[in-house]
């Protein structure tokens, strides 16, 4: 039954886009409220976007893992497996744009009792002009201090108030802050608080102590005020954006599809791709990367049931048998030329690249050592040009892990 | 009342009545309305073709740099947070600027004429009417254009608008019926009625004018039915056109967008004694935004309107609530360009005047009138905050020989909730030639 559940998500959050150009923006406000319908929301289902307190978080549960692992205490956002210049990585989603303008930076406020010679912050909450009801609400806030010696601590709560006040203003950071309803964070099994968030790496792979699995909560919540009322978000960090005339500069994330019976296209459920800097590109593009007839998932034959889920969709997989580690950090990588996988599968329906009668896969020492992966920007922008596709959605995201580095 | 009173008390009666006739102050030539009309000389009214028109010249000054923007304001888009068309200088509620100064703004503008915080004279209108009304026959056929020379920061911004164009045909004589095709006023409230700047009794319109006094395009059918047993009358005033009522910077009439029209309508009831001249009226509208390619966007408004002249006393009030739906698709359509966005929109508004016109003139100077009026208005674009504002406008008029109208007002802008605090009143004068 789960198996088929997850066959139905994918079907599901692959379906062809929604017709008609209705500009739409999604939040995890809305992640939330939709969660339980599992509405599509720009390609992604909104039940994968966030898990909800007791449910299996996505991607570390069946079928990727033997067992289910439940998130626990709040909701968390789901961290998306990835790659990053050739190394796993993993990022949230916390706003889907669809048919929509570019988000503009929205202006915050940070109080302080002084500018100079270095800004010091009176301490207070953070002040936003606008909340995610706002038809150009944006995570991505350009801070400004504003110097008001004298004030209480939260004596200005709105951006009408310190405007209002004709204070000075100081440019300060341009962070990335999404508004979401309190008790969230990255998702999370109960008691863990540490770690990569990578869902598939261990934290030995990180170069850490201690055992599988935990998780890091680089996204902590904060408190802000919104128009004179505590309103809670993800502290996301600084810099995660270029900006341009108070735009956010867009980076393509390149996610693998196939083409759906209905003629739109079908997502897969593995690593999409992240930008170059992808601690610097929070604001991405879905871009569907058609996984050609000449290619193949690397899946370790030990995932029987995402190995079946994908050539159920009509995708090759290449499943030789790898050491536990490198098949972590290599899992759900598409490889470009399956012709250069070595070795007879020990599960039926894999990539088989051995003339009959061959020996089996425990003689090839690197069987997939010759590979191309598409693992990086760079590698799947040299695919040809037809099979990359940008689509109308674009996404807030939160990169919490690349390779070793955890997200700052 | 009669037809040689003076000016100001006849614009006062005149507007009130064309309001009630559903058409504009040309049409006064086809129907005598003794109680309150004002009747032109028989001999224009035997010409079957006549051309008339007005030219204002206006002298304004803004505090500040014109526009109601804080110069540290990067909030998105910037005309969210304010109210842009806070420092009108003219009939027509251009403001003195706009310039967001780069910033980011959505299509929620006024016109501008591009004075910033200097004293400048302008030509606000030069408008030409030309009618036509063949004697004997029911057609009634009406054209306005009207010139605007303005100097913006982009260079010569001149416009020529047709602001109106319609033909009317009134099938019985024996009954206030008429049918419109083609441009004409809007039949929301009263405000419409001084659309033009000989016909206000101030300078500057109100608050709420640009949601209630925009210029459609469609048809409108206009009945008011007597009741003389009672001194009373009830009209009915009722429209679909393309764009609602809203003024064409913010939502042109000139096509429809979305191919649906949009109805408005206005019941009136009058009352008129022989000195006493009372008037109330509800308004309505109904229908899809005109700023987006989708029906799935509706606009609702609702008003009310009262007017009291009892001698040289006016008094005069209305009050509006609107809804625009959230537009479902990317994009804006206005009348000064394309915008990125149509939120969800809430606005409540209202105004009071009261004027009086001295009882005394000669022939030279045939009337003096003072007024003041109080606005108020309360919007939310959706996410936002509540913006409230208020405005205060003093000011007199003098009119000089029945075509000539001097007047000056200050206006007094205060920014209560929602907006940051901004220096943005205006002093401005207009000087109005009627020919």
């Amino acid at each position: 039954m789960r198996f088929q559940a997850i066959a139905v998500l994918v079907a599901l959050s692959g379906c062809a886009e929604p017709e008609g150009l209705e500009a739409k923006v999604w939040t995890v406000e809305d992640f939330l409220r939709l969660a339980p319908e599992g509405q599509d929301l720009g390609g992604f289902r909104a039940d994968q976007l966030v898990v909800l307190e007791g449910q299996p978080i996505p991607f570390r549960s069946r079928p990727y893992a033997a067992s289910d692992v439940l998130q626990g205490p709040g909701y968390g956002l789901t961290p998306f497996p990835a790659f990053a210049d050739g190394q796993p990585a993993s990022f949230t989603v916390t706003e889907i744009w669809f048919a929509h303008p570019t988000p503009w930076i929205q202006p915050g406020y940070v109080m302080a009792s002084r500018l100079t010679p270095e800004p010091t912050p009176l301490g207070g909450l953070n002040i936003f002009p606008v909340g995610v009801e706002a038809t150009f609400y944006s995570p991505f806030w350009q801070l400004f201090y504003a110097l008001a010696p004298d004030a209480g601590q939260d004596e200005f709560r709105s951006a009408t108030a310190v405007l209002g006040a004709h204070l000075p203003l100081q440019r300060a950071s341009l962070v990335y802050c999404p508004l979401a309803p309190a008790d969230g964070g990255v998702a999370a099994p109960a008691g863990v608080d540490a770690g990569p968030t990578h869902p598939w790496l261990l934290v030995d792979d990180v170069g850490g102590d201690g055992g599988w699995p935990q998780a890091a909560r680089p996204m902590p919540m904060a408190t802000s005020w919104v128009d004179g009322t505590r309103v809670p978000y993800f502290r996301g960090g600084v810099d995660r954006i270029e900006g341009v005339d108070q735009l956010p500069v867009e980076h393509p994330l390149y996610t693998f599809a196939v083409a759906a019976s209905d003629g739109g296209r079908a997502l897969l459920p593995i690593p999409a791709v992240l930008p170059e800097e992808p601690f610097r590109s929070s604001f991405v593009r879905r871009t569907d990367v058609l996984v050609g007839a000449s290619s193949a998932v690397f899946v370790p034959p030990d995932r029987p049931e995402l190995i079946a889920l994908l050539r159920g969709m009509g995708v090759k997989v290449a499943c030789p048998q790898l050491d536990e580690s490198t098949a972590r950090l290599r899992l759900g990588a598409v490889i470009d030329q399956a012709s250069c996988v070595r070795g007879r599968p020990t599960v039926s329906g894999c990539v088989d690249n051995e003339p009959d009668g061959g020996g089996d896969d425990g003689g090839v020492l690197d069987p997939i050592g010759g590979c191309e992966f598409l693992d990086s920007a760079a590698a799947v922008r040299g695919v040809n040009s037809s099979r990359i596709i940008p689509t109308e959605t674009t996404l807030a995201i939160g990169v919490t892990q690349v390779g070793r580095e955890l997200g700052p | 009342m009669s037809a040689r009173l003076a000016l100001v008390a006849w614009v006062l009666a005149s507007a009130a009545w064309a309001q009630d006739a559903g058409v504009e102050e040309v049409e006064v030539v086809d129907i005598d309305d003794v109680t309150t009309g004002y009747t032109p000389p028989e001999e224009q009214s035997h010409e079957a073709l006549r051309f008339t028109g007005y030219v204002d010249v206006g002298f304004a000054k803004a505090t500040g740099d014109g526009t109601s923007w804080v110069d540290s304001d990067t909030r998105v888009p910037l005309d969210y947070g304010a109210d842009p068309f806070a420092t009108a200088v003219n009939s027509r509620g251009e403001v003195a600027s706009n310039d967001a100064d780069g910033r980011f703004t959505n299509g929620f503008l006024p016109r501008s004429v591009g004075i910033g915080g200097n004293a400048s004279f302008l030509i606000n209108t030069a408008s030409v009417d030309v009618r036509f009304q063949p004697r004997g026959l029911p057609i009634f056929v009406f054209a306005r254009a009207q010139l605007m020379p303005r100097l913006l920061p982009t260079g010569d911004q001149t416009r020529l608008e047709l602001q109106q164009a319609f033909g009317r045909l009134s099938p019985f004589a024996s009954q206030e019926l008429a049918f419109f095709l083609g441009k004409f006023d809007s039949v929301f409230g009263i405000e419409y009625l001084e659309n033009e700047a000989n016909f206000r009794v101030g300078v500057t319109p109100s608050l709420i004018a640009r949601y209630t006094t925009g210029h459609g395009l469609g048809a409108k059918v206009f009945y008011r039915f007597q009741l003389p047993s009672v001194m009373s009358a009830i009209s009915v005033n009722a429209a679909l056109t393309n764009n609602g009522t809203r003024i064409e910077a913010l939502v042109p009439p000139d096509a429809s967008v979305m191919g649906v029209p949009v109805a408005s309508a206005r019941i009136g009831y009058e009352l008129n004694l022989k000195d006493v001249q009372a008037k109330a009226g509800f308004s309505g509208l109904y229908g899809p935004r005109n700023d987006q390619r989708t029906t799935g966007a509706r606009q609702m408004a609702f008003g009310a309107d009262v007017r009291l002249n009892w001698g040289g006393l006016s008094l005069a009030g209305e009050l509006l609530q609107l809804v625009d739906e959230q537009g479902t698709l990317q994009g804006k359509t206005t009348g000064q360009g394309p915008a990125e966005l149509a939120s969800g929109f809430n606005v409540f508004g209202l105004w009071g005047r009261v004027a009086y016109t001295l009882p005394w003139k000669t022939s030279v100077l045939t009337g003096v009138t003072l007024y003041g009026r109080y606005d108020r208005r309360q919007a939310l674009f959706q996410g936002y905050t509540w913006v409230t504002t208020q405005r205060f406008t003093v000011g007199g008029r003098v009119d000089l020989f029945e075509l000539v109208a001097l007047k000056a007002e200050g206006v007094f802008n205060a920014e209560m909730a929602g907006a940051p605090n901004v220096d943005n009143d205006v002093f401005t004068a207009s000087v109005v030639f009627t020919w």
